[in-house]
């Protein structure tokens, strides 16, 4: 369904469909999805769920995005996490192997300072309100 | 003196020849007192109760000396007591019934006193002293009623010392049981027979100049003078020595003076002023010893003081008061507890109000008789009764005043004022003589104000989740459900439960939910607009967190001859405008051939996202890979 966490380490994910907890090495992922001869840099694929098979992609925000219009929003909220992560690992240069040399030019859109202690001061993870909306989750589910 | 005995010379006298001798000489004693008619106590032998403690004797005082009737002379010198509980042979003289009394004579009786016993020639024991002595009798009369109980009479040869009563189980003879007014006291010679010379006497006039007859005469001139009957002498003729006020030397000028000086009313010398008086004790006044003049005017400022007092004049308890009709009370308080008390009964046999009476009262169609309150009462209670079961003719509704305390009418009577209400209804409800009586007809608001007006409030319900408000605004008219705007913020009616709205406008048309549960709130968590006047209008525009799940599908073939990659690829759009577009899209494997792995995606915005595959067939084959997607934004 989504990312519920990301630590220093790895990134917490329950799966869509089968909504299993899945725990993803950061090391293990990369930032960009081939297509021919052109790369969509703005993509982190998650390995498929153990369980079910189900593949879940990240998406950064586009470049021209406008201001998300629901901010505090659970989905709000996981837009953040998704472009904190794709901006870290541009960052950290774990990119497939046709961004390599062109990390400086993959557009990422980290989580400004001031924000980030204002909506993640426990750390880069959503609230429990929140991941319930996004597993579709009415209250006390 | 006495009658003699010659006795000769050489005579042998004989003992009666000697007792004659003596008994000539006494007898000629006793002749002279019995002349001189001398006889009665003398002194002494007065009787009182027996001391220390009183019983049924009775002491008498000693010495005591009396002559008899026959001049024989009675004496004792010491005190004597006579026992009255039996008379002189020994019957008890008790009264033996209530109711009555008896009287005893105590009796004084000569006796002599035989002793110096002798032997006479004839060898017989004589006494040669025969002394005069003396013995107390007690004789009874017949018990008898109390004040007319007979007394003993008199004995010829006995004195009466005095008379003493008996009565029913008396154990005590005390001072008012004895009675002297018979005692025979001592008389030493009758007053006829001593004479008087009344040759100078100008007043007495005695019948005979006898010592008898002249006090015969005085008593009679006495008797007279003291009964007034006649031989009053005039007050000029009694002397007084002037004293106090009154100057005068004769009690008729005494008299006379005292009654003018008594009688006056002159300032600073009345009467009243000469007449004195002690001090009377009292509270809370009282009189200080002074005239009568002076203690007539405290009294007379204590009352003028007492009459105008308004407080704490005496108990109402303290004046009398004459009953009257009902009331039996014979002081005031009495009387005015009675009154209230008859006042507030409520007992239908005597109520207060049949006590009150009433006049006559005229009127049309009903008249009050005259009579008691309670008759009155009964006929307004019967008039109104009558007028509130009425059916049909009381008064009009014009004859109703309207008090209208919350100033919301202009009619002054309900006559005006309920055709001002139905002025006011009419336009938008049917009449109640009009089919649909009460019924809305247009339901017509005039603007009201405010930054969201409440149209319509409505919990037919009575839950809190259908709790259904309308409101206008200057663009929108939302449709609430568990939600009311206060002004500023939207308030959730009931704490647990969702809200929900949809709010219409010209340009559009927006759902609403609210699913935080916050008390208030001012935007909602998730909304779908349809944008109907923008240029992108044909999909709801979502708002809040998105979660969508669709299908998407590729298949595909090599159509050539040998192994090929071959790529497939599409695009889905979702069923709504997102709000932005999504941080993640997870495909998921319904069915799959020849396909290996899952598709990729990307190339994301609101509207949708693309997606593709490389494929490594051999000749002719072909894959498919059918699935579905969760998208969230």
């Amino acid at each position: 369904m989504a990312i519920q966490e990301i630590t220093s380490t790895e990134l917490v994910q329950r799966c869509a469909k089968c909504d299993r907890e899945n725990r993803i090495v950061l090391a293990d992922l990369e930032v960009g999805l081939d297509r021919d001869d052109q790369v969509e840099d703005s993509v982190v694929p998650l390995p498929e769920c153990p369980t079910c098979h189900s593949r879940e992609f990240l998406l950064r925000s586009p470049e021209e995005e406008q201001e998300h219009p629901a901010q505090g929003s659970a989905g709000y909220l996981h837009r953040l996490l998704v472009d904190d992560l794709h901006a870290e690992l541009v960052k950290k240069g774990r990119v497939v192997a046709r961004l390599k040399n062109k990390t400086a030019e993959v557009f990422t859109r980290p989580i400004a300072t001031e924000l980030k202690q204002r909506l993640f001061e426990k750390g880069l993870k959503l609230p429990a309100r929140a991941v319930e909306q996004l597993q579709g989750k009415e209250p006390g589910q | 003196m006495s009658s003699r005995l010659d006795f000769f010379f050489r005579q042998r006298v004989t003992e009666a020849e000697l007792d004659l001798a003596f008994a000539l000489l006494e007898q000629a004693d006793r002749d002279l007192a019995a002349d001189l008619n001398i006889y009665g106590i003398i002194s002494g032998a007065v009787p009182a109760p027996h001391s220390p403690v009183p019983d049924l004797t009775v002491d008498l005082t000693a010495p005591g000396r009396a002559y008899d009737n026959l001049g024989q002379r009675m004496f004792f010198g010491t005190g004597q007591t006579v026992d009255c509980a039996v008379d002189l042979v020994g019957i008890p003289t008790d009264v033996a019934t209530v109711g009555n009394e008896r009287w005893l004579g105590i009796f004084l009786r000569f006796k002599r006193q035989l002793s110096d016993p002798r032997t006479d020639g004839n060898s017989q024991q004589v006494f040669f002293r025969r002394d005069e002595s003396f013995e107390l009798v007690v004789r009874q009369a017949p018990e008898g009623a109390i004040g007319v109980a007979p007394k003993p009479a008199l004995q010829a040869d006995e004195l009466l010392v005095c008379d003493v009563r008996r009565r029913p189980g008396q154990t005590q003879i005390l001072a008012t049981d004895i009675d002297t007014s018979r005692r025979q006291a001592f008389i030493f010679a009758q007053g006829t027979s001593v004479a008087v010379t009344t040759g100078t006497w100008s007043i007495l006039q005695p019948l005979a100049a006898t010592v008898q007859a002249a006090f015969d005469e005085a008593d009679a001139e006495l008797r007279d003078h003291f009964t007034a009957v006649a031989r009053r002498h005039a007050a000029t003729a009694i002397d007084y020595a002037p004293h106090g006020f009154v100057g005068a030397g004769n009690v008729q000028a005494a008299v006379d003076e005292l009654i003018d000086d008594l009688a006056t009313g002159a300032v600073g010398s009345s009467g009243a002023s000469r007449v004195g008086v002690d001090a009377a004790a009292g509270a809370p006044n009282a009189l200080p010893a002074g005239s009568v003049k002076s203690q007539l005017a405290q009294l007379l400022g204590f009352l003028n003081t007492h009459v105008s007092a308004p407080t704490g004049a005496h108990n109402a308890a303290a004046i009398a008061a004459t009953p009257h009709n009902n009331v039996a009370g014979t002081n005031v308080q009495a009387q005015l507890q009675e009154i209230v008390t008859d006042l507030i009964a409520t007992g239908a046999s005597a109520p207060g109000v049949g006590l009150v009476g009433v006049d006559a009262i005229a009127g049309a169609p009903t008249a009050i008789a005259a009579g008691t309150l309670r008759a009155a009462l009964v006929t307004l209670l019967g008039g109104l009764n009558g007028h509130v079961n009425q059916a049909s003719g009381a008064h009009a509704a014009s004859a109703v005043s309207v008090a209208d305390s919350g100033n919301n009418l202009n009619a002054a009577n309900v006559e005006a004022a309920l055709a001002e209400i139905l002025d006011a209804v009419e336009g938008d409800h049917f009449r109640g003589n009009e089919a649909n009586a009460g019924q809305h007809r247009a339901i017509r608001q005039p603007p009201l104000g405010g930054t969201k007006a409440l149209i319509l409030d409505s919990n037919a319900s009575g839950a809190a989740a259908t709790h259904l408000r309308i409101y206008a605004d200057g663009s929108s008219v939302w449709f609430t459900l568990n939600a009311s705007w206060d002004g500023a913020q939207w308030v959730r009616d009931s704490g647990g439960t969702f809200c929900g709205a949809f709010r219409f406008a010209r340009n559009e048309i927006e759902f609403l939910h609210e699913d935080s549960f916050a008390a208030t709130f001012t935007t909602w968590t998730r909304t779908w607009r349809l944008p109907m006047s923008s240029t992108v209008n044909s999909a709801f525009e979502l708002t809040g967190s998105v979660r969508e799940v669709g299908r998407l599908a590729m298949e595909f073939t090599n159509s050539y001859n040998a192994t090929r990659t071959v790529a497939g690829g599409g695009s889905v759009t979702f069923r709504n405008r997102f709000p932005a577009a999504p941080s993640s899209i997870t495909l998921s494997v319904n069915s799959s051939g020849g396909f290996s792995g899952t598709p990729s995606t990307g190339y994301a915005d609101r509207d949708g996202f693309g997606f593709f595959s490389y494929q490594s067939l051999g000749a002719a084959a072909t894959a498919y890979w059918f699935g579905s997607y969760t998208a969230i934004a």
